[in-house]
């Protein structure tokens, strides 16, 4: 029990308590325990319409990153291990890329003067540059963008576990291959299906990146608010009651989606549903009706054309969809990077060729802090993760203890809590212990939330690990120390380096507890870049992003090179 | 009339022959057994029968009907897999209706069945129930029954019991060949364990490295192993070497190494002057106590493996191998001493020859 402590006292201390500080805030006016926050907040009906146009930008982006991530997912899942690793290498690109650096390229996109305005007008469709920004469509198609890697990977962890034989199984029974996939695939791969909707969801509602760069004036989600009430008015009342709100919606439908479906099938331990001896509900009777009609409707589609010999690889249409999509995907921040050596503009297709904006990085004092900024608190904050994550993923995998359940359901808190209201509450700690503009400030925070992956990463390369060896070389003679350092940490190094890149990453990506936390000239490299995007946009911020983004790239492929070295 | 044929059939990885062109035909309501060591390409031919892997070259009949390109529902097969393959997420009697929805069976005749299903297979009370619900074996005869349910002409099981523990395993290799007598279908069955194969088949085809090795019945294969990769795989064999001096119709005479002649079985004819090497298996070999004429040798050890027990022995003309010989386990016959010699006789019908130059 012991080596979860550390992890216990940083939770409680910089997650449960700030947290619930903002909770009391939110009761308070003038010091004395009000309601007025709360009635103001559901009295005013602009905050009643952002609250509810939240709601609708967070469904209609769940719903299509689900529908699309959905054969992407399918696909990485059928294919052999080699193919697999090519796809998934472009999915983790864009996981990793931050959402500060993708909004960007979004809005040099569909700028005036952008790529897709000379795209219609080249092929005739328009004449004059239309306005493809500001409005519901740019924020939804630059979220679906965002969230669709997280739709695909949580999707693709239940299916990973889906017996290829059983569809193969229902094809030598009798099902043709439509039917095999809705009566078979399909049933078994919907606790993906709803659990990536509940991670987009929950993540989308907390964002503000895209409204506030994206979206007019009209299309305001509820984060905004907050920042809005902190950084302008300094309310914390009142921006206490929005959080409060916001983590009573996430809970809500925490709640409701456990009750229809249950939060088990979360981890992806079990994809069947529990036991249910008697007779089925009627609505699974209904389901089932509804599946088999799919089934014959798809059989009879596919029965159209002519069967292909070759039943071996991937189906063709699929494979075009997926790659189609992995192009759509990376193509915006891959669009970004020439304009970076533009003269001037963020014209397409881009002017001359120039390396000044880069010179006026590396020559700014002011990005160099931010980038240097950057390192040390990554560095940091990968290191105090992994000290305090590894102990705790050992626990879990190694220990025999009661409460496993609960201790990992206590670990993933960070990740269930929007990072905004995490934020509020950690300015609002930090303003009083003086950590405010700190790196310690920031190393902490990012620790909280990078604490849960390093757990995560590891406990999955200790399930990976044959614990025979370690008895093996104890058996040899060596003390348990030794075993640890000679035969354990050696192989299980690999993972505990991805699990390090890992929590490096999501500190460097970092920007809302950066947003509160870090002030003036204590800017991280994502807080200054916000700070520029929001004041005007200019090559300079296309060459910041480019560096950020080739400098997840290298992350990402030297987390694969080290896996594939592990195997 | 069979009721599936191979005809030259074959499937490479690459280039690496997973299965070499390979002919082969079952009979209605045979019971024929792939038996194989791990690699030989056991699956890959069921796969193919099966239609989960493309063929690459010949072509299978099933019931004269072509079914080479043929999906694996357009064919007459049912699979049994190795791991049950069971639907998690429907239940039993679900699962064992499964293949008949797909026929478009009225609900009320589906009912009928998988009740009479579940009977046969003597679990008729977990209809209810879903597959994790159940043991292993349990899950096994639900597997049985839901490939079984819909009478296809040829059903495929790919190393069924691999699974289950020794006990389970007997007692499940009943019921198959119960089940088997009673729906009276064609199985293609495949095992990497040779006791299996020879007390369950009506045939074994043998194979190893991507081919056929042998195919006939089991005690052909183990009295009449036409390779040394035969004699070498079922059962325990002493191989002697030697060669052919004469030898016609199924008969002939090996001289050994020591020059002392044996006479043997011929199982095909073979040139004279051929090295061969004589199969002797353990149990045909007499002990008997007091050496003379004939081949002598010396006991190197001995250990008690259950009902029999196995005598090591040094006999220099043979090869420096020692050779096993077995005995009924028994008092009367206890202890003996280390060191001591016998003479060794057998049945010439017992001692096969087979040409020594083929690759084991
Ligand atoms: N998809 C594949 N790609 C490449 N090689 C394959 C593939 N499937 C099988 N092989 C190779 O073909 C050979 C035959 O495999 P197969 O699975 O038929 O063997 P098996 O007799 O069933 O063995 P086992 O008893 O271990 O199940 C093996 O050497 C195997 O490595
Ligand atoms: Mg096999």
């Amino acid at each position: 029990m012991l080596m979860a402590a550390p992890m216990v006292l940083l939770l409680v201390t910089f997650l449960i308590y700030p947290s619930a500080q903002l909770f009391l805030l939110s009761f308070q006016k003038g010091g004395s325990f009000s309601l007025e926050n709360y009635q103001r907040l559901l009295g005013t009906p602009v905050y009643l319409t952002v609250m509810m146009l939240t709601l609708k930008i967070s469904v209609v982006t769940t719903i299509f990153a689900v529908i699309a991530g959905y054969p992407v997912a399918y696909l990485i899942s059928i294919l052999p291990k080699a193919k697999k690793g090519r796809i998934l290498f472009w999915i983790l690109l864009s996981f990793w890329t931050s959402f500060l650096v993708r909004a960007f390229a979004w809005i040099i996109l569909l700028g005036r003067n952008g790529v897709v305005n000379k795209l219609l007008q080249t092929l005739g469709i328009t004449d004059a540059p239309i306005a493809l920004m500001y409005n519901f469509s740019a924020v939804v198609i630059g979220m679906v963008h965002a969230l669709l890697p997280l739709a695909v990977l949580t999707m693709l962890s239940v299916m990973e576990n889906i017996d290829r034989n059983l569809t193969r199984a229902a094809s030598t029974l009798g099902a043709k291959p439509g039917m095999a996939f809705w009566k078979i695939y399909f049933p078994l791969s919907f606790p993906g299906v709803t659990s990536g909707a509940l991670m987009v969801f929950v993540t989308a509602i907390g964002f503000f990146i895209f409204p506030a760069l994206l979206g007019g004036r009209r299309e305001t989600m509820i984060t905004q608010i907050i920042i809005e009430q902190i950084i302008q008015t300094m309310n914390w009342g009142f921006a206490s009651a929005v959080a409060v709100l916001l983590l009573a919606v996430v809970l809500l439908v925490f709640v409701l989606y456990d009750r229809a479906v249950g939060l088990s099938t979360m981890t992806g331990e079990s994809s069947a549903r529990k036991g249910r001896p008697g007779r089925k509900g009627i609505f699974s009777r209904i389901g089932d009706a509804i599946l088999t009609g799919l089934g014959h409707a798809s059989d009879a589609i596919i029965g159209l054309f002519p069967r292909r010999r070759a039943r071996e690889g991937a189906p063709r249409p699929l494979l075009g969809f997926v790659i189609v999509l992995l192009v759509v995907m990376t193509l915006p921040v891959l669009l970004m990077i020439p304009l970076s050596f533009a003269e001037s503009g963020l014209n397409w297709p881009p002017q001359g060729f120039t390396l000044k904006w880069y010179q006026q990085i590396f020559s700014s004092p002011i990005w160099m802090n931010a980038l240097t900024r950057s390192l040390v608190v990554g560095f940091s904050t990968a290191v105090l993760a992994l000290l305090i994550g590894t102990p705790v993923a050992f626990l879990m995998v190694r220990g025999r203890m009661r409460g496993k359940t609960a201790l990992l359901a206590f670990t993933l808190m960070p990740v269930v809590m929007p990072n905004m209201i995490l934020s509020v509450g950690l300015f609002y700690l930090y303003a009083r212990i003086g950590l405010v503009g700190t790196n310690l400030g920031l190393i902490i925070g990012h620790t909280v939330i990078a604490v849960p992956y390093v757990v995560l990463t590891v406990m999955s390369v200790l399930r990976n690990y044959d614990t025979r060896l370690d008895l093996a070389a104890q058996s040899l003679g060596a003390t348990p120390i030794r075993t640890l350092r000679l035969v354990t940490l050696p192989i299980i190094g690999a993972g505990m380096l991805s699990a390090f890149l890992f929590a490096f990453t999501i500190s460097f990506d970092e920007l809302t507890i950066a947003l509160f936390t870090s002030g003036g000239m204590s800017a991280t490299l994502p807080k200054q870049l916000w700070d520029e995007v929001s004041l005007s946009i200019s090559p300079l911020l296309a060459a910041v992003s480019t560096c950020l983004f080739l400098f997840v790239t290298v992350l990402i492929v030297a987390v694969g090179l080290l896996n594939r070295r592990q195997k | 009339m069979s009721t599936l044929e191979t005809q030259g059939l074959g499937k490479v990885y690459g280039d690496f022959v997973a299965l070499a062109p390979t002919d082969l035909k079952v009979e209605k309501g045979e019971f024929l057994t792939l038996l194989g060591p791990s690699g030989s390409g056991k699956t890959t031919l069921l796969s193919l029968i099966a239609g989960l892997a493309e063929a690459d070259s010949g072509r299978i009949l099933m019931n004269d009907r072509d079914v080479t390109h043929a999906a694996p529902y357009q064919r007459d097969i049912g699979m049994m897999f190795q791991n049950y393959a069971l639907f998690p997420h429907m239940t039993i009697a679900e699962n064992i209706a499964f293949p008949l929805k797909m026929r478009g069976t009225p609900a009320s005749e589906i009912r009928r069945l998988v009740q009479e299903a579940l009977d046969m297979v003597r679990l008729p009370h977990i209809a209810d129930r879903f597959p994790k619900e159940l043991s292993g074996g349990q899950q096994q005869r639900v597997a049985l029954a839901r490939c079984t349910i819909y009478r296809p002409s040829v059903i495929l099981m790919d190393e069924p019991l691999g699974a289950l523990d020794k006990k389970l395993r007997d007692q499940m290799q009943f019921e198959i060949l119960r089940i088997h007598e009673e729906i009276g279908g064609t199985i293609v069955y495949v095992t990497h364990d040779q006791e299996e194969a020879m007390t369950m088949s009506d045939r074994i085809c043998l194979m190893n490295g991507g081919r056929i090795a042998q195919l006939g019945s089991p005690a052909d294969l183990y009295f009449r192993p036409q390779s040394l990769f035969v004699a070498d795989f079922l059962g325990e064999a002493n191989l002697l070497e030697g060669r052919l001096v004469s030898g016609t119709d199924g008969e002939g005479v090996v001289r050994l190494g020591d020059a002392s002649e044996i006479r043997v079985t011929l199982p095909r004819p073979l040139g004279h002057g051929a090295a061969v090497k004589v199969m002797l298996r353990p149990q045909n070999i007499r002990l008997e106590d007091t050496p003379g004429e004939g081949l002598n040798a010396r006991l190197r050890s001995w250990s008690v493996t259950g009902a029999s027990t196995k005598f090591f022995l040094d006999a220099p003309a043979l090869g420096s191998e020692p050779l096993i010989a077995t005995r009924a386990t028994a008092m009367s016959a206890h202890a003996p001493e280390p060191g001591r010699d016998y003479r060794l006789s057998f049945d010439p019908r017992d001692a096969v020859a087979i040409p020594a130059d083929e690759a084991a």
